[in-house]
């Protein structure tokens, strides 16, 4: 990491030196975090891979924490800047929607809510990544989306398929081959097909009746008005 | 999602089952062979186990009485030990050889993957698991039967010992054993913690 200037982004500045973001991470949790670290050296005593277990916990926790800190300053831009900065050197929401990082994914929508509309350039949303890469966390954030998950569903790629044509593709190799025996493979590529062709919200089957209705109205209307013209002329 | 999704067709012109039938042709070839070659190898211990225990029943320990055809060791509790574990190692072993007959004559169809294929091999891992078991243990009631006059002090450690390949197979299967339960009776890979809810 660079000490002396991390990034500068439409006049915000991030804090500067390593040492600010950790007395930002830890303003209020310090005599916590002291605690936890004594009683880890004590643990690890005890058992001896709890080392590398907390190391690993605790970074993820302070990559959570720094993706939020930048993710405030952010969202601090305009819209286009923000569109520019999630498109241009990488893009991070597509990529963690690839690689199943829900953490990262929550924390950018709960404060940005717009960003569930957003395609990369095959025009797929981060729901069609999921599918595509089969990460089920991932996936299972667009029943917390209410009813704007039938219009993002319906969204085309460039190949004119939609998120069923997406699920109908073959898994990649590397997520299909952490399921033991090709039975086992079959049975999970067969719920990921099944989960997303079954109709499980009612609000489109809602539409559809009251779609029915009005025709049916309008057909009852006609005969009607025919009916009419005929007595009136005889 | 939309019923109408599944009737729109991509670049290609094919529909999404369309699609999926096409890109797992492989697939379904493959878990076949994989099904058919684990039934058949646990099918063959099955009915090994089936043929032993039937002849078993029919030549008990201590001989039969000649005038009345009754085992000569009929009030002895081993004895009823090493009957019942027999007819329910039999009884076990069958089950377990139906099962895995069915895997072998399914139509495997890419439905049959979801439910039926996963189902039965539990089915029938489980009852070739309690097969082997109380086979092992009708081995070791006969063993106190006929070693109960002298070598009391052996049948112990020798009726512990038989439990070794109890748990071996146990071990050695249970990775498998476990991965079906999960993925057939499992909450599912879609199931939600309410601590990653969006919103």
């Amino acid at each position: 990491m660079n000490h002396d200037r991390i990034s500068q982004l439409g006049g915000t500045t991030f804090p500067c030196n390593t040492n600010e973001w950790y007395a930002e991470i830890y303003s209020n949790e310090f005599i916590e975090f002291t605690l936890i670290n004594s009683f880890s050296e004590l643990f690890s005593f005890i058992v001896p891979g709890i080392k590398a277990v907390y190391d690993k916990k605790l970074m993820h926790t302070q990559v959570l924490e720094l993706v939020k800190l930048s993710w405030e300053q952010v969202l601090l831009l305009d819209d286009c800047q923000i569109a520019e900065l999630l498109a241009s050197p990488s893009q991070p929401l597509f990529v963690a929607a690839e690689f199943g990082i829900v953490e990262f994914i929550t924390a950018l929508i709960r404060s940005y809510p717009d960003l569930i509309w957003k395609v990369n350039e095959q025009s797929r949303s981060i729901f069609h990544i999921a599918v595509a890469h089969r990460q089920e966390k991932i996936f299972s954030l667009i029943n917390d989306i209410g009813a704007h998950k039938d219009m993002i569903t319906a969204y085309k790629d460039i190949n004119n398929a939609n998120i069923l044509h997406l699920a109908g593709m073959i898994a990649p190799r590397d997520k299909l081959n952490v399921i033991s025996g090709a039975a086992l493979q079959m049975q999970r590529e067969l719920l990921w097909f099944k989960v997303l062709t079954e109709p499980t919200t009612l609000s489109y089957f809602y539409f559809e009746a009251t779609g029915l209705f009005i025709s049916y109205f309008g057909f009852l209307c006609n005969i009607f008005r025919k009916l009419r013209r005929m007595c009136s002329l005889h | 999602m939309q019923p109408s999704l599944k009737e729109m067709r991509d670049k290609n012109g094919r529909t999404p089952r369309m699609l999926f039938t096409e890109e797992h042709r492989g697939l379904v070839k493959e878990g076949e062979k994989w099904m058919k070659n684990t039934a058949s190898s646990c099918m063959l211990l099955a009915t090994l186990i089936t043929t032993v225990m039937f002849a078993a029943i029919f030549t008990v320990p201590g001989g039969n009485d000649n005038s009345k055809g009754t085992p000569l060791v009929l009030a002895s509790t081993s004895f009823i030990v090493f009957a019942v574990a027999d007819a329910f190692a039999l009884f076990s072993s069958v089950t377990s050889i139906l099962m895995f007959l069915s895997i072998l004559t399914s139509r495997y169809a890419e439905e049959d993957f979801v439910e039926s294929l996963p189902k039965r091999l539990v089915v029938g891992l489980a009852t070739l698991f309690c097969s082997i078991a109380a086979m092992l243990v009708a081995f070791a009631a006969t063993f106190c039967i006929v070693l109960d006059h002298r070598l009391a002090w052996i049948v112990v450690p020798i009726s512990l010992g038989s439990s070794v390949p109890v748990t071996l197979f146990a071990f050695l299967q249970f990775p498998l054993f476990v991965d079906m339960i999960h993925s057939s009776y499992g909450a599912g890979i879609f199931a939600r913690k309410s601590t990653d809810m969006l919103y």
